[in-house]
């Protein structure tokens, strides 16, 4: 706000330049917010079939690019219909809380030094807040439907949720002690400096297992696979939302893309620098600031890396799902929250590593763990193909 | 950014009995399944251990915790009350939890966990961690209470226990509200002194705080009109935990009473005496008509404990003076004969039963002679005869009410403590004149719980013939909280 | 009036009115569902008084862990539809004069009291004062509470739990 609060001509009243930074603000924010999913949707399909060998959307427009623009247009003209013994009040609020939760986020996201709608002292914590909204918003959806998968699914995604905002909260309080403060702008800014600097690749072995706590359970946050089971298809049909129709329908794919994004964010907010560029001498570009580039940039990575793990991996069973959670992310979390409590306190300045030797180490931690995985995953079809034979 | 330095040493003995009930929980964790942690022995080093904390605390004069936790002369008393409760239920328990069927790995930590909050109870200097020791207390009760999955009257009892808990916790902390509204602050020195000297204004709303509060603590002591819920619960629950809570949580109520009272709320005797008078009078007269009436031995005792509450108040309402010294006496009195009456039935309970009516007594003196004497000497106790704890006590008492000027509730507790004499001595009679019926269905008395009331009725008939050190010790804590 | 007052009244009228569907709707779940706004309203009402902190655990712990875990049990009911919550009434007219003479007192005295204000500022953040008292001096209080949380939830898990196959 501060930002566009500059570009507006000084000799105008103060309180016209506040209402016309907030307007233009406001406009900014839900229009993208609202056309972002269009363009998440295409990624979606472009990498499940670049995945699964296919080529994808490729008729409505070039490269089939206006094909999510075409499923837009026809959803929000479909006919929204009610179905029979729903409870019409709770139908229609349900998806707006959802939607509701799932924006209120970006409030505090920090696209630059002074793009920020609003640096929240308690930023960190009132992203945890807001989205809770969209879980009640949830079990509203799946009540009001009617429909026993419905409410099947409503109250499986709201256990799902409930249980890894737990991990979750654990890694963000390893943030916070290293900080010393809630504001996201704040986080940002203990990680100037470059690469090096970044959380993710601080306290070497420690901080990328945060990291990873972290995404995983944020992925479960917002339902995505491998962690989608509130509406696995097979079981539910299409869990919470399996009643909803056109708008509706859409504002329930809004809300799943926006939240996608809004963990995306977070993530590199907490852990990949957010709005800092990997070099200081890439910050800018000439008197143009990069930072909002380098933040979407980031958090759109990520939201690639969901999509890859949602079209790799396959779905966890419903105990399966919460033994992950309380069995295996709470007791790393508390763990970790322990450990960097105590790495605070006797090592404020970080580890000697943490220079030039942390990041590249972390980097081949990470590419280690995707040929583990990859042979797993190779060895596990292996199997299944000689099971079967 | 330093942060903060608290000096925890004051809380050891509260953080000893914590930390044992995690280790009793996890013991059971890590124990295979199908067999049994030692929580038993565990507790009892625990409350031991605690117990040599609070001897070492005294003899370093106590200390202060953050203005928050505060441990005087005061709450040594109750300290030392409080743990001697815990170390005999957790005698008594083993054999009654075998003999009943409800061996549970948590019993342990619960009963520990509600000692922690009995602990922090009587120990804290404001009201807001007052308030969550009362419900660490209380919340442990409940659960407690409905142990006893399989009979239905241990249900009711933890669903009335709770609900009404839960109710009269309200009624506290909507007091405790208006307290810090009148007054600013919650802490029971900054409250006293804001109310010594009221604006008008405020007035009001400290009378009404301190009325709620007095309905909240009234649930907690079950003083009538707040006592629906007692005779109900102490019938349902586990009879050891009912041994626990008639003796335990009324001290711990009345320490957090007095200490309430006494030092954030002189300033408004005027208003609230007279009030806590009304409540000793119906209390005392309702709880000794009620227990006339039972014939379940347990329902007996719960309304003799809420008439005891009613001989307590008497006292209270001459509080801040010489009214301290004879209920902190009475309170160890009052505990030892209670765990000794719900701990002798407890010590007798076998394959599931227990002895709750006066047929089930009968002749008892000739079966278990040394059970039977010692549960004559509590009831004797109770009803408050000479060379007795009880006599002792109930002298103080009722000293106290006539030297502040209410000498009509001394008259009316002497009164009604003759009639409790009925039913008292009517099981003293059923167990030395009559012939025991039928078989002998009693269990041995086990050790352990014989240790545990041997220790009662030795407190008992050592305060009756020598209450001196333990009266000059409560004198001690009495002044302490002035 | 000023924006302020004006803020606080919209906030005080969602909570109560709210609050008022709670205990009077009909169905469980729109109670439950009014819990909502109830607490909404309270955590906007903190957000007014500067306490933001206070404000997004308000949120955090009501909306996000107490209010779904009552929509849990209240889904979990068996038969929702035909439930009558309404117990019979054995004392109307006592309860009606005790509920009517407490709510007069309360009201009269919270009318008469002249309640001490602020100095009409927010505080600063308070986020870190919080954090500080509670590692300081409400420390005891603090663990107590935790302590507090672990027995509940062993009551809980005790009294569901399935009797043991013996």
């Amino acid at each position: 706000m501060d930002f566009i609060y500059g570009l507006l001509p000084a000799d105008l009243p103060t309180w016209v330049r506040v209402l016309g930074a907030g307007i233009a603000c406001a406009v900014i924010g839900v229009t993208a917010m609202a056309l972002g999913p269009l363009l998440y949707v295409y990624a979606e399909t472009k990498v499940a079939g670049f995945m699964q060998d296919r080529i994808g959307p490729k008729r409505v427009g070039p490269h089939g690019l206006l094909q999510t623009v075409a499923d837009a247009v026809k959803l929000l003209f479909k006919e929204a219909i009610y179905p029979a013994g729903a409870d019409k009040k709770l139908f229609i609020l349900a998806p707006c809380l959802v939607v509701v939760g799932a924006f209120l986020s970006f409030v505090v996201l920090p696209f630059g030094s002074r793009m920020q709608a609003v640096d929240l002292n308690i930023g960190l914590f009132y992203v945890v807040a807001v989205s809770s909204l969209s879980t009640v918003g949830l079990i509203m959806a799946g009540w009001a439907s009617n429909n026993k998968y419905a409410l099947f699914g409503a109250m499986r995604s709201a256990a799902q949720i409930v249980s890894y905002e737990i991990p979750a909260m654990m890694s963000l309080l390893t943030i916070v002690m290293i900080v010393g403060s809630l504001s996201l702008q704040e986080v940002v800014w203990a990680q100037q400096g470059g690469l090096q600097s970044w959380f993710l690749f601080r306290f070497f072995p420690i901080m990328p297992v945060v990291a990873i706590v972290f995404f995983t359970a944020g992925l479960a946050e917002c339902n995505r696979a491998p962690f989608d089971i509130p509406e696995a298809e097979s079981e539910l049909v299409a869990g919470f939302h399996t009643e909803y129709s056109g708008f509706f329908f859409a504002m329930f794919f809004m809300a799943e893309y926006t939240e996608m994004l809004v963990i995306s964010a977070v993530t590199s907010v907490l852990f990949l620098g957010g709005w800092w560029a990997p070099h200081p001498a890439l910050q800018q570009i000439g008197s143009v600031g990069l930072g909002p580039f380098w933040l979407i940039a980031k958090a759109w990575f990520l939201m690639f890396v969901m999509m890859w793990l949602r079209w790799t991996l396959p779905r966890l069973r419903v105990d399966q799902l919460m033994y992950v959670a309380w069995k295996v992310l709470l007791p790393i979390g508390l763990t970790l929250v322990v450990l960097v409590g105590g790495l605070v306190l006797w090592f404020p300045d970080g580890f000697a590593w943490d220079g030039w030797v942390g990041w590249p180490l972390t980097l081949a931690l990470f590419g280690f763990l995707f040929v583990v995985m990859q042979r797993a995953i190779r060895w596990s079809r292996k199997r299944a193909v000689e099971m079967a034979a | 950014m330093t942060p903060p330095v608290v000096d925890v040493l004051p809380a050891i003995p509260a953080l000893i009995l914590a930390v044992t009930g995690l280790a009793v929980l996890l013991a059971q964790a890590f124990t295979p399944r199908g067999q049994a942690a030692p929580g038993a022995p565990f507790s009892l080093a625990g409350l031991l251990a605690a117990l040599v904390a609070v001897y070492l605390l005294a003899a370093r004069g106590g200390g202060d915790l953050g203005g928050t936790y505060v441990v005087d002369a005061f709450s040594l008393y109750f300290h030392a009350l409080i743990i001697g409760v815990g170390l005999v239920v957790v005698l008594l328990s083993p054999s009654y939890l075998r003999a009943t069927g409800i061996d549970r790995g948590e019993y342990y930590t619960l009963v520990l966990f509600s000692l922690v909050g009995m602990l922090g109870l009587v120990s804290c200097r404001e009201l807001v961690s007052l308030f969550v020791s009362l419900e660490v207390m209380s919340v442990a009760l409940y659960a407690l209470a409905g142990l006893h999955r399989a009979r239905p009257e241990s249900q009711e009892a933890a669903l009335k226990y709770f609900i009404t808990g839960a109710f009269s916790s309200g009624f506290l902390l909507y007091g405790i509200a208006l307290l810090y509204g009148a007054s600013g602050s919650t802490s029971l020195v900054a409250v006293g002194a804001a109310l010594r000297t009221p604006g008008p204004a405020t007035a009001a709303l400290a009378t009404m705080g301190t009325g709620l509060l007095l309905v909240g603590f009234g649930f907690k002591v079950a003083s009538v009109p707040f006592h629906m819920w007692a005779p109900d619960v102490y019938e349902g629950a586990p009879t050891t935990i009912t041994a626990l809570m008639s003796a335990g949580v009324k001290a711990a109520a009345f320490g957090a009473l007095l200490r309430v009272f006494g030092q954030a709320l002189p300033a408004l005797a005027a208003s609230w005496q007279p009030a806590v008078a009304a409540l000793a009078v119906v209390t005392m007269v309702v709880g000794n008509l009620g227990a006339l009436a039972q014939s379940n031995l347990k329902r007996m005792l719960a309304y003799s404990s809420v008439a005891h509450a009613g001989y307590l108040l008497a006292a209270v309402v001459a509080a801040p003076g010489i009214g301290v010294e004879a209920v902190l006496f009475y309170l160890v009195a009052y505990a030892a004969v209670n765990l000794g009456g719900f701990g002798a039935l407890a010590a007798l309970a076998r394959q599931g039963r227990e002895p709750l009516s006066l047929d089930d007594v009968a002749g008892l003196a000739s079966r278990r002679p040394a059970l039977a004497a010692a549960l004559a000497v509590y009831l004797i106790s109770l009803t408050g005869v000479p060379v007795s704890a009880g006599f002792v006590g109930k002298f103080f008492l009722f000293r106290a009410a006539v030297n502040a000027g209410w000498t009509s509730l001394a008259v009316i507790g002497v009164l009604m403590s003759v009639v409790s004499a009925y039913y008292y001595l009517r099981v003293v009679v059923a167990m030395y004149m009559r012939e025991p019926l039928g078989e002998d269905a009693w269990a041995p008395v086990p050790p352990s719980a014989g240790l545990a009331l041997g220790l009662s009725a030795a407190v008992v008939l050592a305060l009756g013939v020598h209450p001196e050190p333990v009266l000059t010790w409560a004198r001690l804590a009495a002044r302490s909280l002035l | 009036m000023n924006a302020e007052a004006a803020v606080f009244y919209v906030l005080a009228a969602i909570t109560v009115g709210s609050a008022a569907v709670v205990v009077l709707a009909r169905s469980l779940i729109y109670s439950a569902f009014a819990l909502l706004f109830t607490f909404v309203g309270v955590a906007g009402l903190y957000l007014l008084l500067g306490a933001d902190f206070l404000a997004a655990t308000q949120l955090l712990i009501y909306v996000g862990g107490i209010l779904v875990l009552l929509l849990f049990g209240v889904m979990l009911t068996h038969k929702l539809y035909d439930l009558d919550l309404r117990s019979e009434v054995t004392q109307f007219l006592p309860g009606v004069i005790v509920s009517i003479g407490l709510f007069a007192v309360l009201a009269l005295t919270a009318w008469r009291t002249d309640w001490a204000g602020g100095d009409g500022r927010a505080p600063a953040a308070t986020t870190r004062e919080i954090g500080q008292l509670f590692m300081g001096r409400y420390l005891l209080p603090f663990e107590a509470a935790s302590i507090l949380l672990l027995v509940a939830l062993m009551g809980a898990a005790m009294i569901v739990r399935r009797k043991r196959s013996a």
